[in-house]
């Protein structure tokens, strides 16, 4: 389906006129993709509806206050990630860092159908990576941003990220080679 | 040259065995998950829209007054207000018994090291007499005031309650030392 350019949206969702129809558009067009995003940080579907629902909230209700500086895409794509950060940090203080629930989940969903070893195996490599390295690796690898994109996301430096992505590529690749 | 080709040039580069590897991975979603997320997104909008108009009562001049009576309040009634938060949670019975067994443990610790200084003979303390003098002595230690110095910190506390019984981490750390304490039977 083609939807509007962002432009277009964020002129709909800040007209009162246009208002919910570009709510809706705007919803339409990057659910999936900002659900694959958090579902792969924070591992189960439960939470990721949870994040996403908080992400999509917090866009609706602050979208007067964007004030263009970035394009709308990076800065929702900041509010999802902060977001998750947000929710790995309560959950860790809650004392469920890692459930065997979460575990066992991301164990059998993300497998594709020939069950390929090397995707298992760099999925559970993925998991086992700090937050925020996890964080620039899904983002660089999965979701294919450009490095520009991705330290405005994170409030990163081009080089910082570039130093974390290619520090965590290596630790998957001992990982799956072990 | 896009974002994907780009990516695949860098891991080779890397000499990564990931180069090449990418498979695009759909985690598995509930039926219609995705049609009725915009709904519940809009709904939830909604509830939070008319909360925000809400009609709740608000005494006249009460926003245009309210910084400078926030101002003439000063630092006083907030630290009032810690020490009585203080103490509301000190008398929750739930975190009496945390911090029952967070001094128990320190209590243990304590004894341990005194023990590694100052070696003893298996024949001098029983394990049964070293846990009756820890019983006996917790209450000259005040945990209020070791909140109330900083020597204590309740994420201290917290990381206790997720342990096993402070019974059994007691028993446990005097088994780590036979050679120090052995049991006098």
């Amino acid at each position: 389906m083609q939807y509007p350019e962002d432009d277009a949206i964020l002129a709909m969702m800040l007209s009162d006129a246009s208002r919910d129809e570009g709510f809706r558009v705007f919803i339409n067009k990057y659910k999936e993709r900002l659900y694959f995003m958090i579902r792969r940080m924070v591992e189960n579907h439960e939470d990721a509806d949870d994040v996403i629902q908080n992400t999509f909230l917090k866009v609706v209700r602050h979208i007067q206050s964007f004030n263009g500086d970035s394009n709308l895409f990076t800065w929702v794509y900041r509010i999802a990630t902060n977001e998750c950060l947000n929710f790995l940090e309560s959950r860790r203080k809650r004392g469920f860092s890692f459930s065997l629930e979460a575990v066992a989940e991301a164990a059998e969903s993300p497998l594709p159908p020939d069950g390929d070893s090397i995707v298992a195996s760099l999925q559970h490599a993925v998991h086992s990576l700090p937050e925020k390295q996890k964080m620039i690796f899904n983002l660089r690898y999965y979701e294919s941003l450009p490095y520009a994109d991705i330290a405005e996301i994170t409030g990163t430096s081009v080089g910082a990220l570039k130093a974390s992505y290619h520090h965590a590529v290596k630790k998957i690749e001992e990982q799956i080679t072990r | 040259m896009d974002n994907r080709e780009e990516i695949e040039n860098e891991l080779k580069s890397l000499g990564s065995s990931l180069a090449g590897q990418y498979q695009e991975i759909t985690n598995d979603v509930p039926n219609s998950y995705f049609e009725n997320l915009e709904k519940q997104v809009l709904a939830e909008f909604a509830i939070h829209r008319k909360q925000a108009q809400g009609s709740f009562a608000v005494p006249d001049g009460y926003f245009e007054n309210l910084g400078s009576n926030l101002l003439l309040k000063g630092d006083a009634p907030q630290k009032k207000a810690t020490v009585h938060n203080i103490r509301m949670l000190i008398k929750r019975p739930a975190f009496r018994a945390i911090a029952a067994s967070f001094i128990l443990v320190l209590s243990a610790i304590i004894l341990f090291e005194i023990i590694k200084e100052k070696p003893v003979s298996s024949t001098e303390i029983t394990l049964e007499e070293s846990i009756y003098f820890i019983e006996n002595n917790m209450e000259d230690i005040d945990l209020e005031d070791l909140l109330i110095s900083g020597a204590v910190e309740e994420e201290d506390l917290t990381v206790v309650e997720h342990d096993e019984s402070t019974l059994e981490v007691i028993e446990a750390s005097f088994l780590e030392f036979p050679d120090i304490y052995t049991e006098n039977n």
